[in-house]
């Protein structure tokens, strides 16, 4: 810390202030399902802009942006098979204003890390989350406990803060009122939802196992690395592939 | 008590103020890690007080008392672990902390914090399945810098409910026992043992208490045993809702 000027402390307090706001810009967005805008208001247009979950990467700035409209997507879908399920409450109404019935997926983040380079390009942060996503499935509705982290890479960008890379990976991923340590009870599917079946996200530009959700038979996983002090990129991790 | 001094800083140090809290919300996030990742013993050489004045007099609390010394604590919080914890397979501990409160020392010198924890502990069964207990409580922190780093000084991982998923917590017992609740079974036998914070009922003791603005360090405002407050009168003595 000794090494910043007074105006250098303020301004890398105020990156940091920044960095949260945006993470809880990028959370509140997906609690209302705007998917769709995340792309365009958070991320970076760097070539190798990466979002990972716990069983593939989508790369690239068409792969990632093609994940968020294929969310939108599948809540149109959502709507429009409420709307069939429930004509009374939905019916008549245009799929607009039917959209986002059904998704109630909850991202709140928690405990952050947050390193600033020093040389005010790059950043990076860790969150943990205790999340829950609530949505419709081929079951119907369903509420699953998501327990997990982000681990992000930022860069600065002529408008502010953007997304650069981007990991989110969780270790419990479980219907709610049941036990992560129990054989899982899966829900009987409906006829209704059955649709939902059929939808697919695009295939990832990379297809691994980045992380492997918790069974009792699991071995001990640490959380994805924690931010170190750095300077500049090159002299740090990258939460990329 | 230590009273509130008027204290009027310049910018340079009220920069500096500001970013030492955040370099303390820093520190206390970092361990939510270093806990999931089972870095127990790096935890307390990372984390915590490296001057031994302050490691004589490092502890760690928990509802059943407190350990004292980072010797006593290393026993507890890191040797017994790793007894308990064996291969880690089906091991899954998980504190994260938010609603942060932290008041930093009008001297600059010490600080104190308070954060609320929804967490979690999974220790396998040994049959293919585990025992996942949703663990929730508050967890109290003194601080104190050491040349320019803000270390770990005392802890209170208070524990106001434990359940285990997919359970009825309302159909839990009452009272609790301490010869079987898992968290007072976890915590062995401390230095000072004693009920820092009762939940039954949930209960409201207000252990330990949110940390107020000070000036400078005073033992009676320690989340240590010394600053442990004066008992009032708490159960059926009380009479009903007697804590508020």
């Amino acid at each position: 810390m000794s090494q910043f000027t007074t105006e250098q402390l303020t301004q890398r307090w105020e990156d940091q202030r920044a960095l949260k706001n945006l993470m809880g810009k990028y959370a509140n967005c997906i609690i209302l399902n705007r998917e769709q805008d995340i792309f365009d208001l958070f991320w970076s247009r760097e070539a190798d802009v990466t979002l990972i979950f716990n069983d593939g990467a989508y790369v690239g700035v068409e792969a990632v942006s093609g994940y968020y409209q294929a969310c939108y997507e599948r809540n149109k879908l959502v709507a429009r098979l409420m709307q069939e399920r429930f004509p009374e409450e939905l019916g008549g109404k245009s799929e607009e204003e039917i959209y986002g019935v059904g998704p109630f997926k909850v991202k709140p983040l928690s405990s952050p890390v947050i390193e600033v380079a020093a040389d005010g390009k790059t950043a990076k942060g860790l969150w943990y989350c205790q999340g829950a996503y609530n949505d419709v499935e081929t079951c119907g509705p369903v509420a699953n406990w998501t327990w997990g982290y982000f681990a992000v890479d930022f860069v600065r960008a002529e408008d502010g803060w953007k997304i650069w890379h981007m990991s989110y990976t969780n270790d419990v991923d479980t219907i709610c009122g049941q036990s992560w340590g129990k054989e899982p009870k899966p829900l009987p599917e409906l006829p209704e939802f059955a649709a939902l079946g059929e939808f697919r996200y695009p295939e990832y530009t990379v297809k691994q196992t980045f992380r492997a959700i918790y069974t009792p038979t699991r071995p001990h996983t640490d959380a994805p690395r924690i931010p170190e002090p750095y300077t500049t990129f090159a002299d740090t991790f990258s939460y990329g592939i | 008590m230590s009273k509130k001094v008027k204290r009027t800083y310049t910018d340079d140090e009220l920069i500096r103020r500001v970013t030492d809290i955040e370099e303390i919300k820093k520190l206390a996030n970092k361990r939510v890690y270093y806990i999931i990742n089972e870095w127990r013993e790096q935890e307390l050489s990372d984390l915590w007080v490296s001057d031994p004045a302050y490691q004589a007099t490092a502890s760690f609390g928990r509802n059943t008392g407190y350990y004292v010394g980072m010797d006593a604590i290393r026993g507890y919080y890191v040797t017994k672990h790793a007894a308990d914890l064996g291969d880690g397979v089906g091991t899954m501990n998980v504190h994260p902390i938010s609603t942060g409160l932290v008041e930093l020392a009008g001297d600059g010198k010490t600080a104190k914090g308070l954060w609320y924890s929804i967490g979690q502990d999974t220790t396998p069964n040994g049959d293919g399945t585990a025992k996942a207990l949703w663990n929730t409580g508050k967890v109290a922190i003194d601080f104190v810098k050491e040349g320019d780093d803000w270390k770990i000084w005392h802890i209170v991982e208070a524990n106001d409910c434990t359940a285990e998923a997919g359970s009825e917590y309302s159909e839990q017992p009452v009272y609790i026992d301490y010869a079987t609740d898992p968290v007072a079974v976890e915590f062995g036998t401390p230095t000072i043992p004693m009920i820092t914070h009762d939940a039954t009922f949930n209960w409201w003791d207000n252990y330990p208490t949110p940390p107020v603005p000070y000036d400078t360090w005073s033992d009676e405002i320690s989340y240590g045993p010394e600053g442990y407050p004066e008992k009032v009168e708490y159960h059926f003595g009380a009479g009903e809702g007697g804590n508020y």
